[in-house]
């Protein structure tokens, strides 16, 4: 059965996916109708949760790190084979900034840490040399279904970009199941599905870096993606320079520049990798944005 | 918005290459390709493949049933469905109900030749989604090795008053083809008959949605069925068929029997071909001879009959715990006697995650049959008997309880537990003919898969 109209009052659903906290909105038919669209909807996140989580052992992304660390090869699926298609389009356009085999830096650095001490424990350049080593997208190989690592004790990582896709796939399933109104936002990686029923756009409000509880602007969304790189609440800061904790696959080192990006592109996943290489490009970041043709909202 | 130096927004419209790569590239993953080509779920194709198991108390019937279903889209507005079913019964059912020397009756199970069926059935449905209709047929053939049946049902439903109403118009009919597979080496069994039978089946049904939380349905059924109704493997025992009153001999003629069972002569008899040459022999007929001797009588039912099915749907939604109670209520009438009343009630919880638990409980009671008795002291004068258990009084309880989870979008699995007790006395409103000896539980699990493709 088919009503004509879509709820006055969107359904809120609140939970927790990705190491974040997330909410999905929707106008639906009827609260039964919405019910089931949110629980697609999250099944969705969980389910690319439970398949790329570093944090979760024996998931898809557990196996395909167990090859890595040999330096041995292993099969995947199309969905996954796909994502590293995706990484490496990315990695071509950041002329390698973007590397999803940049997570051996995660060890070397302790991101655990307050953000005002982190200088107290500084990785030893030999450290973060020989994590270097371990590094580099032209390692990996692929051939149809099958990865190769060419050598060992690699490590994939898929920050940046699954959480992102999570929300546009979120969001398309939402589409399919007939809604035509609503928003996904995992931790801040969004996509709308469309704008309110009355055609006003989401408006989405970014925070200030520098001025807790204040906002530094908007950006209007109708059915795009936003992303925002550079967490306010963790930097480093080393010798009063102050530094994100995104580390460059070049340097090893946290990169410098800007405070965070904040971009709008047609998918979430598409803005999520913008402006993480907008900020792997520290000062030319920016201009790199401007030159891809995408909304963005910086500070530094 | 406030600006300062160190804080801008730019905005540009070309597209440049580097976005176009990355464009091309996210379209390309299956989450973003979907909504890309504005696919919808229904263009799926659905692969079901359903397991399950039931076993009765008592040394009586276990079914293994197994089902392949595939639904897929045709065209814009239409959709198939194409299903293959088998199932194997096996264990043995009662074939007649014996006297003790105390004039009680006891089941006969005929274990020694136990039953073994295979039943494969083949479905298939077209459906057309209309704007505001809903038709479909469906054509399907059921076989067993003493048995086939051919089908064909057709539907229509119409949607009004906003989509608020429904009505709904069906018509089935049935072609049975009955036999029995005669098997010279079980005692009991008759030489081969050859019967058909035909049943029609009228269905009106009307839908309304009440308010946002409620729905309601009424549905009238109207099946007729003629022809060979019997079952020909079912004996019913007729005292004055016998040739002595083995009550008055103080003969326990059920005690023999059971001995024989269970002593393993009748197996024996079965099994050697002893069964087999005297069924073979033109000198002696068992049928005849425990008929004559015995009092052993052919199940016989009216050639013709009526039912009228009524039902009542109640459908509320409850918000506060994102839940939805069910609740049916059907009686249906019956030209032989065996109305029935049925009152269920289940209740879909959706627990978040793509979990649902669904407890329901149903409880079923019946009038028995004009023509059923555990045995007959004479034949009727309408000349009718049956014995089994199925046209008795009685009353059914069952429990069921059902957990669904959704992995993703694409891959579904459901389990099925129910409880299933039956008992004479739970028959209400008056005991009519029925005996604690048809009194049996059973248990079914089933576990069934849904991916989509």
């Amino acid at each position: 059965m088919c009503a004509s109209k879509t709820q006055h009052n969107p359904s809120h659903f609140d939970f927790k996916a990705m190491g974040s906290p997330c909410t999905i909105t929707v106008y639906a038919y009827d609260a039964l109708d919405a019910i089931n669209v949110i629980q697609k909807a999250t099944a969705e996140v969980h389910r690319l949760e439970n398949k790329f989580s570093r944090y979760i052992k024996n998931n898809t992304l557990y196996h395909v790190n167990q090859a890595a660390k040999k330096g041995g090869y292993i099969d995947v699926d199309d969905e996954f084979i796909s994502l590293l298609n995706y990484a490496d389009t990315c990695y071509q356009q950041s002329n390698g900034l973007f590397d999803i085999t940049a997570g051996a830096l995660r060890h070397v650095w302790n991101f655990s840490q307050p953000s005002n001490s982190a200088s107290n424990n500084l990785p030893t350049d030999t450290d973060i040399n020989d994590a270097l080593q371990r590094i580099g997208w032209q390692h990996v190989k692929i051939d149809n279904n099958r990865v190769h690592f060419l050598i060992p004790n690699m490590a994939l990582d898929f920050g940046g970009i699954v959480k992102e896709y999570a929300a546009d796939s979120a969001a398309n399933i939402c589409g399919s199941l007939g809604v035509q109104h609503g928003l996904i936002n995992l931790g801040g990686d969004i996509k709308a599905i469309g704008p309110h029923p009355n055609d006003n756009p989401w408006q989405i409000n970014i925070r200030d870096a520098r001025n807790p509880g204040q906002h530094k602007g908007g950006i209007k969304l109708y059915n795009e993606g936003l992303a925002t790189s550079g967490d306010y609440e963790r930097f480093f800061q080393i010798d009063g320079q102050r530094y994100s904790h995104i580390l460059s696959p070049k340097t090893g080192w946290p990169v410098k520049g800007l405070t965070s990006v904040t971009v709008k592109a047609p998918q979430c996943v598409i803005a999520g990798s913008a402006c993480t290489i907008a900020m792997l490009m520290e000062h030319d970041g920016i201009d790199w944005l401007n030159g891809l043709g995408v909304e963005c909202l910086w500070q530094d | 918005m406030v600006a300062t130096k160190k804080n801008t927004t730019k905005k540009t419209i070309a597209k440049s290459d580097a976005l176009k790569a990355l464009m091309g590239a996210a379209l390309a993953l299956p989450g973003i390709s979907v909504a890309a080509e504005q696919g919808y779920r229904s263009e799926d194709i659905e692969i079901g493949v359903h397991h399950a198991e039931y076993t009765e108390s008592g040394d009586r019937m276990t079914v293994k049933a197994d089902q392949l279903s595939i639904t897929g889209p045709i065209g814009q507005n239409f959709e198939g469905n194409f299903s293959a079913t088998r199932d194997i019964t096996s264990g043995a059912s009662p074939v007649v109900n014996f006297l003790d020397g105390k004039g009680k009756p006891h089941q006969f199970l005929e274990t020694g030749a136990s039953i073994k069926d295979q039943r494969d059935i083949y479905e298939g449905t077209l459906t057309h989604y209309g704007d505001s209709s809903l038709s479909s047929i469906k054509l399907g053939t059921s076989e067993e090795d003493d048995y086939t049946s051919d089908y064909f049902s057709l539907s229509h439903r119409i949607d009004f008053n906003r989509k608020l109403s429904s009505l709904t118009f069906g018509y089935g009919h049935s072609d049975d083809d009955v036999w029995n597979s005669y098997n010279p080496s079980v005692l009991l069994e008759e030489p081969s008959i050859f019967k058909t039978r035909k049943k029609d089946e009228f269905n009106i049904s009307f839908g309304q949605v009440i308010n946002k939380n409620t729905t309601l349905q009424l549905a009238l059924t109207y099946v007729d069925s003629s022809g060979f109704l019997s079952d020909p493997y079912k004996k019913t025992f007729v005292v004055d068929e016998a040739i002595f009153d083995f009550r008055k001999l103080n003969v326990d003629i059920s005690g023999i029997f059971r001995f024989l069972v269970d002593s393993g002569v009748i197996r024996y008899l079965n099994n050697s071909g002893i069964t087999k040459i005297l069924n073979e022999s033109p000198l002696i007929s068992i049928p005849f001879l425990s008929e004559n001797v015995l009092g052993v009588t052919k199940d016989d039912r009216p050639e013709k009959r009526e039912q009228w099915i009524s039902l009542l749907r109640l459908s509320h939604y409850f918000k506060s715990t994102n839940s939805a109670l069910h609740t049916d209520y059907r009686y249906s009438d019956d030209s032989w006697g065996a109305y029935s009343h049925t009152l269920e009630f289940k209740w879909n919880i959706g627990l978040g995650l793509g979990w649902q638990i669904s407890p329901g409980v149903r409880f079923y009671s019946q009038h028995s049959a004009f023509f059923y008795d555990t045995f007959f002291e004479t034949i009727p004068d309408h000349g009718y008997v049956s014995s089994d258990y199925r046209l008795a009084g009685f009353g059914a309880f069952s429990k069921k309880l059902e957990i669904s989870k959704e992995f993703g979008r694409d891959f579904t699995v459901y389990l099925h537990y129910e409880e299933y007790e039956r008992k004479y006395d739970y028959e209400q409103g008056g005991q009519t003919n029925g005996d604690p000896l048809d009194d049996f539980e059973f248990t079914a699990f089933s576990v069934s898969f849904d991916v989509r493709f």
